[in-house]
């Protein structure tokens, strides 16, 4: 069984390895054996052929500089990236077909390396409406351009909410999306790369995390767990914190724990 | 308020019986993942059948399920074998 659950929905681009292996595999070059990484090659080695349709988003970066990631600014809910132009079209086109439930449309977003055809797509709308019970409503969260001047893939660091976002291979920049869902008494969110693809734009990822449970984030969690006096409600907090904060290929917060908190749990 | 619930402190070693229909929450372990998962089963112990099985990711929604599923049930505490490997002494 190649896993135990399918309750997870998490997609990569490609393996978002160690830098010191995608430095191996994602060399400028451009002549990397797909084969070494499953089958996928690297974007920037497929880019080679069309590099002047690949990126028509942002292409003045300095490849001397470091990667950055800078929060854009929401302008109105309907209309929020207006400065973004083909980007606030992509998101809008997204987010209605997520409110939809349409796994043909939603497919449509998905770069091809990701191979998610509609059944794919359904089950993924399939899973969100089942962890959070509709009616759901769908909202951006936040939007980071992130600029990747070498094009590896590399932790980000992003200020604004002390969260870090795994730029993925082969792109100057992307975008990384944060779509809160909110359901009837859970929240989740949906995080994404946006990259582009053949002058368009395309979901690089696509990975949704449940934010709450029974109506409660994870400190009012890791708060119970903290009060708990016996091992069985320490047990059950404990699933539960573990489970809200859990590691995922995509974004990490950096401070999920203080010292005090991490010494108190034997950390 | 329910006497006969299945909770996060019991659930471990009770279940609900109905006749020779047994209900109750299994814990599993996802090494992919490295999570533990719940069962919220319902098995028929003569014929040896699953009657009914969900899982969870939380182990309040299969406590949740269980017990709404199977509200009239009886709560029951496992028992110890009375025979076999687990309490015999080798002669």
């Amino acid at each position: 069984m190649e896993t135990c659950r399918v309750k997870r929905v998490e997609l990569r681009l490609w393996q978002l390895c160690s830098t010191l292996v995608a430095a191996l595999l994602c060399p400028e070059a451009g002549h990397t054996n797909a084969s070494d990484i499953g089958g996928l090659a690297p974007i920037s080695a497929h880019r080679s052929s069309t590099s002047s349709q690949e990126e028509p988003l942002l292409d003045d970066a300095d490849p001397q500089s470091t990667a950055s990631c800078e929060l854009q600014r929401s302008a109105d809910l309907r209309n929020p990236y207006p400065q973004l132009g083909k980007l606030n079209h992509f998101i809008a086109e997204l987010l209605k077909s997520l409110r939809q439930k349409n796994g043909e449309h939603l497919a449509r977003h998905f770069h091809p390396r990701l191979n998610q055809d509609h059944h794919d797509a359904h089950k993924h709308l399939q899973i969100i409406s089942s962890e959070l019970v509709p009616r759901l409503e769908y909202s951006i969260y936040k939007l980071w351009a992130i600029a990747n001047p070498k094009q590896a893939p590399q932790l980000v660091f992003c200020s604004d909410e002390k969260v870090s976002i795994i730029a993925i291979a082969g792109y100057k920049l992307q975008y990384g999306l944060m779509i809160q869902v909110s359901g009837q008494r859970e929240l989740g969110r949906i995080f994404t790369h946006i990259v582009s693809h053949r002058a368009s734009l395309k979901l690089g990822s696509f990975h949704f995390r449940r934010w709450t449970f029974q109506g409660l984030g994870m400190s009012a969690w890791k708060e119970k767990l903290h009060e708990s006096k016996t091992i069985a409600d320490r047990a059950k907090y404990l699933d539960i914190v573990s489970k809200l904060s859990s590691p995922n290929p995509l974004y990490e917060y950096n401070v999920w724990m203080t010292s005090a908190h991490a010494s108190s749990l034997g950390g | 308020m329910r006497e006969n619930l299945l909770t996060a402190s019991n659930y471990s070693y009770s279940y609900l019986e109905f006749g020779d229909r047994q209900a109750g929450v299994g814990v599993g372990y996802c090494p992919n993942e490295e999570s533990y998962f719940y069962n919220a089963y319902c098995v028929d112990r003569r014929s040896l059948k699953d009657l009914f099985a969900v899982e969870h990711t939380f182990l309040e929604e299969a406590l949740e399920t269980i017990n709404s599923e199977f509200i009239t049930w009886k709560l029951v505490e496992l028992k110890e074998s009375s025979s076999g490997c687990g309490s015999c002494a080798a002669r």
